[in-house]
Parts: structure tokens; sequence; C-alpha cells
């Protein structure tokens, strides 16, 4: 897009925005934006701003967004950040790293082969991230016996909508358990011995057990199939077990920079003849975002 | 170009090409793993530090609380922080190793704290009646306020618990996760 671009009304610029030159352009365009919403702009004294004012470059002027310069310049920003609050980011923080890497790496390929080299990168960055989810939960004591789902679901106000719809949990359950979790906020009080009983209706281990093994099950072959080599079968696999996890999860547990991040990788590891599997990733951006703004509220 | 050069153009382009696409999940997963490391070592939260733990375990950061004690001749003392070490109080709770405690214990030596004297005769009936409330810590530099005497205590005893849960009682708890006693050097 160049200077005069700029000057076009609000919607030619929108429509250059989403024709670019290729497929590989409007995922580096698409990651822009997404950094620019989920990532860069939260926090980060000085590279905060940084982060901003070069993504804000490469959605404006976006033949920059084609260069492997601009991709490494944001990778740095962003490592800058992980290497400063290695312990405070988001995993959606490390993960849009990688991939701002990836983009800059596979840029600097002769321009034939960046297409390929990107789908790879997404396809190995898919998996192993589902890998290692899958590993922590089958690692960790609470998950497997279900005490994850069963305490989160009464414990995080993104679950309270569930809870309430399926499990039966009512305010004053919330409210009570709630109690709880501030009173031993307080600095001055004791907390040897301290043991409370939670309300938890009946309705809520059904609904605990099945997202337990809902969300195992699913990430577990997501990563299967992604890390298994590509045939038609498989790569057909891929997509359908990826859009059904963006659809089913961030209904209930809207993250969006994490959501968005994998619908670009699953986006650029689509063969780019697969057309409408590219439009079901751009739905499922467009939906992530939507839900969190909470859809299950206006069931409750 | 010789036959030589073109090879070793061709040997260049594929490692380049090989690198471009094994480099970040190398990364990645060399990352991962390095945060369960340091999960497991220096009891940091899974959710956090590019592990991919998040969403596995109740030991999320809000899951997380701290408790800072001043200490005199074996009593201890509960105290409420204010505002201005909330960003101290997150880090030490997020990475709970026993040098991060130590060294806040440190610092936190290192402040004043001051009680009416109205309402308790000596430091010995602060620790003995107060349970922390009516102290307040002042900034370094500042001077006592008129009506306060300064608080005499001898060491720091910092500690971060996180939340544990019963599934089959129903039940929630804390448990302790890291404690250190630091004491206090002379101003």
């Amino acid at each position: 897009m160049t200077l005069d671009a700029v000057r076009e009304p609000g919607w030619k610029r929108l429509v250059a925005f989403l024709r670019p030159a290729d497929a590989v352009e409007l995922v580096a365009r698409l990651t822009a934006l997404h950094l620019l919403m989920h990532i860069v702009s939260y926090g980060g004294e000085l590279l905060g701003p940084a982060g901003v004012a070069w993504s804000v470059a490469g959605i404006v002027f976006g033949r920059f967004c084609r260069r492997a310069g601009y991709w490494s310049a944001m990778t740095l920003i962003l490592f800058a950040r992980v290497i400063l609050d290695t312990d405070q980011l988001d995993n959606h923080f490390y993960l849009s790293m990688y991939w701002s890497g990836a983009l800059g790496l596979c840029l600097s390929l002769p321009r034939e082969k960046q297409a390929a080299a990107l789908g790879e990168n997404a396809r190995w960055l898919l998996g192993l991230c589902m890998l290692f989810a899958v590993i922590w939960k089958i690692l960790s004591p609470d998950y497997l016996s279900g005490a994850f789902f069963h305490f989160f679901l009464v414990a995080d106000n993104r679950f309270h909508d569930l809870a309430k719809l399926v499990a039966g949990v009512t305010q004053a359950d919330l409210d009570h358990n709630l109690r709880v979790f501030t009173e031993v906020q307080q600095p001055l009080i004791g907390l040897h011995g301290y043991a409370v009983d939670l309300r938890l209706p009946p309705g809520l281990r059904p609904l605990a057990v099945l997202l337990t093994w809902w969300t195992i099950v699913i990430e577990a072959v997501i990563a299967l199939v992604f890390l298994l080599p590509s045939t038609r079968e498989v790569m057909k696999a891929r997509h359908l077990l990826l859009l059904v996890f963006a659809f089913s999860t961030y209904l209930v547990a809207p993250v969006k920079g994490f959501g968005v991040t994998l619908m670009l990788m699953g986006f650029a590891n689509c063969p780019a003849e697969w057309k409408c599997w590219r439009w079901a990733y751009v739905m499922a951006m467009v939906y992530i975002e939507i839900s969190a703004i909470g859809l299950l509220s206006y069931f409750t | 170009m010789s036959i030589n050069a073109s090879n070793r153009k061709t040997a260049v382009s594929s490692l380049h090409c090989f690198f471009a696409v094994v480099l970040m999940p190398v990364v990645l997963a060399a990352v991962a793993f390095f945060q369960m490391h340091r999960t497991r070592t220096y009891a940091t939260t899974p959710w956090k530090g590019g592990g991919f733990g998040m969403f596995s375990t109740i030991d999320f950061p809000p899951a997380r609380v701290h408790r800072v004690y001043l200490v005199r001749n074996g009593a201890i003392l509960p105290v409420a922080l204010d505002a201005r070490f909330d960003e101290a109080m997150r880090l030490m709770r997020n990475i709970p190793q026993s040098e991060v405690l130590q060294n806040v214990g440190r610092e936190l030596g290192a402040f004043r704290w001051v009680f009416a004297h109205a309402r308790y005769t000596d430091s010995d009936a602060v620790f003995r009646d107060s349970g922390g409330r009516g102290i307040e810590v002042l900034g370094h530099g500042e001077r006592i306020p008129d009506g306060t005497r300064e608080l005499a205590y001898d060491a720091v005893r910092v500690e971060v618990w996180r939340y544990t849960f019963d599934v089959a009682q129903g039940q929630a708890g804390i448990q302790l996760i890291s404690d250190a006693n630091v004491t206090r050097s002379e101003p």
C-alpha cells in the first residue's frame, strides 16, 4: 500500500488490505493486525509502544509485511519483552513471537518456497504447542482427577456462564465461593490449616468430567495429526479438528490472543486451492473475536 | 558458474530452507522444556513462561497468595503492604524460589514501620495485641509522623502459598510452597 492509498476512503483501504499479492502476504498482514489487537498493545513500558508503532506501520503500509526485515524487527521487539517479562507473559505471547520469527525466516527464502515453508512452520508450531499442552495436562495432578475444571468452573469468571447454563450453578453459589477466594487474599488472615467447603452443585461434576476429557482428547488428536506426515486425509483431518477445537473451546473460554494465533497458523498450513477451508479459518477468527464479548451470557 | 559453485549454492539454499522451517519449532520445544524444568525446580506457575501449561492446573497466578511477617524475639506479626509493593509481590509469587524470597525479605527489612503510641505502649505490645492492624510502613527517608513511634523488629518472614482443591471433599485449601526468614541488618 502506498501513501496515496492511505488517503483513500476507509472501505477501499480495507479491500486493499484484504487483497494482497498472495496468501503469504495476507497471512503476514493478518498477523500484523493480530499482534496489534492482542499482543503488543498489552503492557511493556517502551517495547509496548514500539510494537504498536511497528505493527501499525505493517498494517498501513501493507508491503512492509512482505519483507523479512520487518518480521525480524518485530520478532526482536517481542523477544525483548519475553526476556524482560519471562514469567509474566501468557503463552500466546510466546507463540506469536515464534510465528513472527517464522514469517521473518520464510520471507527470506525465494518467493516460490515461502508459502510451503510457512505452512510447514505452522504445522510444527501447532503440533508442538498442542503436544506440550497435553503433556502438562497428563503431568498435572489437578487435571486428570477432574479437579481443575471442577474448581475453574466456579473460580474463573470466564466459565461462570457455562456453569450456570449447564450445571445449574446459581449466582448465590458463585458469590459464596468468591468470598472464599477474596478472604485468603486479606494479608492479615492466617493461612495455616485454612480450608473451606465450596458450594458445588451436583451438575458440576459431569460437566467437569466432560470438559476434562474433551479438552485433552481433542488436543492430543490435533497434536498427532499436525505432527504426522502430510497426506490428503491427514491434512483434511487437521483442519477439521482445529476448527472444531476453535468453535467449541473459544465459545467457553474466549482467549482471543491464543485462538487467533492458532487460526492464523491453520490458515497458513491450508493449501492455496482449499479456499473453503481458508474462509472457515477467517470465519473462526471473527467468531473468536465475537465470542470474547461472552456469547453464553445471553442465555443465562 | 562451475559445477562446484553451483552445488555449493544449492547446498546453501537447502540449508537456508531447512533452518527457515526448523528453527522456530526447535526454539518452541527448547523453551517449553526449560519452562518445565523451571516449574519443577523453582515452583514457577505452569500457566506462564512459554511452556503451554495453561488450563492444566489450578495453580494459576491469581491462586497464589503471599504473607509478610515482622519477627521480634520469636513473636511474629502479619503486616499488610500497600500498593507500592504490588509489583514486587506479584513477581515473588510467580517465581517463589528461595533466593527471590531472601532478596524480598532483605529489601523489606530496610523499611521502618510505625504504630500509634496512644494505642500501644511499646513494640512488644504491638506484637502481642495488634494482629497487624494499625501499623504503617514508611517510605525510605520519610520522617516518623507525629503521634507514632517506630516499631522495633529483628527479622522479616515471607511466605508464598497456593490454592489446593480436594475434588472428593469439594474443599478448597491452601498450601505453603516457599518461605524465607531474613534477619534484619542494622540500619
